[in-house]
């Protein structure tokens, strides 16, 4: 497990970010996204699925829990995990299918099921940095 | 006479049997497949699973009112298919009016080999469905003093490791593993093989889940009175037991 | 038939709720059964929170069996199976959609899938005996926000959509920052009634020129960032003051995209539908708005406003007198478009 801190200064290096992480993910890739409500764990993923080659419009999953984009080089899942934040219903929605399929998963408040993220996923702690449009990203890797 | 209608969607291809059977208390008088019907797409059993169904009706020149028992294989398996087979039996049995049969998986897969090879006396069939993680669903069945099978391994979650682990507490000495754990984990599986222990692995015909079975256990559950209301029709997940400690764990530590 | 009327048996079960309707002739509802309302009325009486919720498999042949029981009806008065087949969560979705096919097999009736879009637009039918397309139709709830004009029964065409948060997400986030509970939208309805909407300026995002999308998370970040920089110079928050701000930053800029279009669109109607179209600021400025351009406006009563069965049923009875139904090969398409 590698840990890495990045300084992001603006939307622009999220993209470019985002869309270096979508370019490279292989099929089975979980990416845990943690940070607080602002801190564009959603902006992030619309740039990994840029990178992914996703056509679609990337909209929130906050609601349905769930959304699912096939237009891509492999099949994306976006999760929001913060109505459920409890191991016994993510397996009711069949979690274990989406990480452990043939797919990238990208999981927005992955910290409250912590212990359902596989091993090998790459763990991202987003927090705000000094100026509105900073972030630091402190990112993990299982493998 | 009386027809059982097979749901089997727990792996990656649906399959669907009609059964004509007879049946009186405790022992199945009478058994034979009208008609069997096999997936060809994998996994796509919610699109698939009822226009199968309707096949092996429309096949056997029967209406679906005909249908008197719905077996259905309960899982362990694939947790989606699991769900659309139940559902669709609930479902069945709700407007039919019929009871279920919650078929076990892993025994209906065992009983498919057990039928169609000739085994030694002293085989012991072990299922095994990838659960992921170097992790399955599996079991070990062998035939019992009038010929159905038992349990030798108790079904459940194990991981690779622990069940040859199991084969070995058990001093079995003849294996016929079979099931797509043997696809993903037969590496595992030889690196665990016990000294003087013989494996070997279901041909792919039969390595399989398929309906079939599903239906014959369904008359045996029928004859023992061990049949089910659609509201009492439950699936059986056998949740990996990783998930299990590491939530125990974390509710341990508050 | 039921009293000489096309009945239907319809299901939904796209994310949080498992519902069942039996509906006739498209616009009389004769049940109603929703499985979070069941809980509300056996347990508590009041508001909870999420109980049972996409618990389908368990409750699907439970509220069914409802349905039919307060519809006085059997499985045998039924001429037809409707069922949601999209979008939504693919697991609660499934659910729904077996079942629905196993019922039409079973009864060898004929299967219809509704999309729920299209069921939300379809409650006001029900609301309103005397509604006909066409129209323009605003559809706001927690999981969509869209702008369609609706040309016939079977006839719509999405001008806009969301392309970040939907409208009921947005009042979600908002009310968690404000540390008010869930479902944000009727806590936040409330608590704005008593605060100033002009306290707090938050910018109102309209995107390109002829636009008729929308995009909330710049608003939620807007208030996300007022309340870090009021705390950090330790002032105090009236919470209704930014509740009431927030709101109208949303509302006006859905109810001038909504209106627009329809004046533009030459439509004299506009009919709301989904979650937030029980808002009451939101019911408002639209009648306001309407009312100034001389359209008529329609809302749906509160329990149609959220996820139904009867709204299924109306739109499959309409798919259905179109001469369209769906085989049993039907699937589950968590991203169905419109």
């Amino acid at each position: 497990m590698s840990k890495t801190t990045i300084k992001i200064r603006n939307e622009e290096e999220t993209r470019a970010f985002g869309m270096k992480l979508g370019a490279e993910a292989k099929a089975g890739t979980v990416v845990a996204l943690m940070g607080d409500l602002g801190t564009g764990k959603t902006t992030l993923t619309k740039y990994i699925a840029e990178g992914l080659g996703v056509t679609e419009q990337i909209t929130s999953p906050t609601f349905n829990i769930i959304k699912e984009y096939r237009t891509g080089r492999l099949p994306l899942f976006h999760f929001d995990v913060y109505r459920i934040g409890d191991v016994d219903e993510m397996f009711e929605i069949g979690y274990e299918e989406y990480f452990y399929g043939e797919g990238i998963c990208v999981v927005e408040w992955a910290d409250l099921i912590e212990e359902l993220i596989p091993e090998d996923a790459t763990t991202i702690h987003i927090t705000m940095g000094t100026t509105e449009e900073e972030r630091i990203y402190e990112i993990y890797s299982g493998d | 006479m009386k027809y059982i209608l097979a749901i089997e969607t727990t792996g990656a291809f649906a399959s669907v049997a009609l059964a004509k059977a007879d049946w009186e208390e405790g022992h199945v008088a009478s058994f034979e497949i009208a008609c069997h019907i096999e997936g060809h797409d994998r996994f796509s059993h919610l699109q698939n699973l009822t226009p199968q169904i309707r096949q092996a009706i429309e096949e056997s020149g029967l209406s679906i009112g005909d249908v008197a028992v719905i077996a259905v294989s309960r899982g362990p398996g694939s947790f989606t298919g699991i769900r659309i087979g139940v559902s669709t039996a609930r479902a069945l049995s709700q407007v039919l009016g019929i009871p279920c049969a919650a078929v076990p998986s892993l025994e209906a897969m065992a009983l498919r080999l057990a039928e169609s090879q000739a085994l030694s006396d002293d085989t012991v069939i072990c299922p095994i469905i990838d659960a992921r993680r170097s992790q399955i669903y599996g079991g070990g069945f062998a035939a019992g003093p009038n010929g159905e099978l038992q349990p030798v391994i108790q079904p459940g979650p194990y991981t690779v490791t622990e069940f040859m682990e199991a084969i070995q507490a058990k001093a079995i000495k003849r294996v016929s593993f079979m099931g797509d754990g043997i696809d993903k984990y037969q590496e595992l599986i030889e690196e665990g093989k016990p000294a003087g222990c013989e494996i070997t692995y279901a041909d792919e015909a039969v390595r399989y889940q398929d309906a079939q079975t599903v239906a014959r256990i369904g008359a045996a559950m029928a004859a023992a009175g061990e049949l089910c209301d659609f509201a009492e029709l439950e699936p059986v997940y056998m949740r990996a037991a990783e998930a299990e400690r590491k939530l125990k764990e974390k509710q341990k530590n508050g | 038939m039921i009293q000489g009327k096309f009945a239907i048996l319809a299901i939904e079960s796209s994310c949080d709720e498992t519902a069942a309707a039996v509906v006739l002739d498209g616009r009389q509802v004769l049940s109603n059964i929703i499985s979070s309302q069941i809980e509300i009325h056996k347990l508590y009486g009041g508001v909870v929170p999420e109980i049972a919720s996409r618990h389908h498999l368990d409750n699907i042949n439970h509220v069914v069996q409802q349905a039919l029981d307060e519809a006085k009806a059997s499985m045998d008065d039924i001429d037809a199976i409707a069922v949601t087949y999209g979008p939504g969560l693919v697991g609660a979705l499934l659910i729904g959609l077996a079942t629905a096919k196993a019922y039409a097999l079973a009864t060898g009736k004929p299967l219809i899938g509704v999309h729920h879009i299209q069921g939300h637009i379809s409650a006001n039918y029900i609301e309103h005996a005397e509604l006909e397309p066409p129209f323009m139709a605003l559809v706001v709830s927690g999981g969509h926000t869209n702008i369609v004009e609706v040309t016939g029964y079977n006839q719509c065409h999405v001008l806009g959509g969301t392309r970040d948060d939907a409208a009921g997400e947005a009042y979600d986030k908002v009310a968690r920052v404000l540390g008010l509970g869930y479902p944000g939208g009727p806590l936040i309805d409330k608590i704005a009634k008593d605060g100033d909407p002009q306290a707090v300026e938050f910018k109102r995002v309209f995107l390109e020129k002829d636009s008729l999308d929308f995009s909330f998370s710049g608003i939620k970040t807007g208030v996300l960032n007022y309340v870090n920089s009021q705390k950090q110079a330790g002032h105090e928050i009236n919470t209704a003051d930014v509740a009431a701000s927030f709101q109208q930053a949303v509302l006006d800029v859905i109810v001038a995209k909504t209106v627009g279009a329809a004046v533009k669109m030459k439509k004299d109607k506009v009919v709301m539908a989904g979650g937030v179209s029980a808002n009451s600021k939101l019911r408002e400025m639209m009648e306001t708005e309407c009312r100034k351009h001389g359209l008529k406006l329609y809302h749906p009563s509160p329990i149609l406003c959220t996820d139904n069965a009867a709204m299924i049923g109306c739109a499959a009875y309409y798919k259905y007198m179109s001469g369209e139904v769906n085989d049993l090969t039907l699937d589950a398409i968590p991203n169905l478009p419109l």
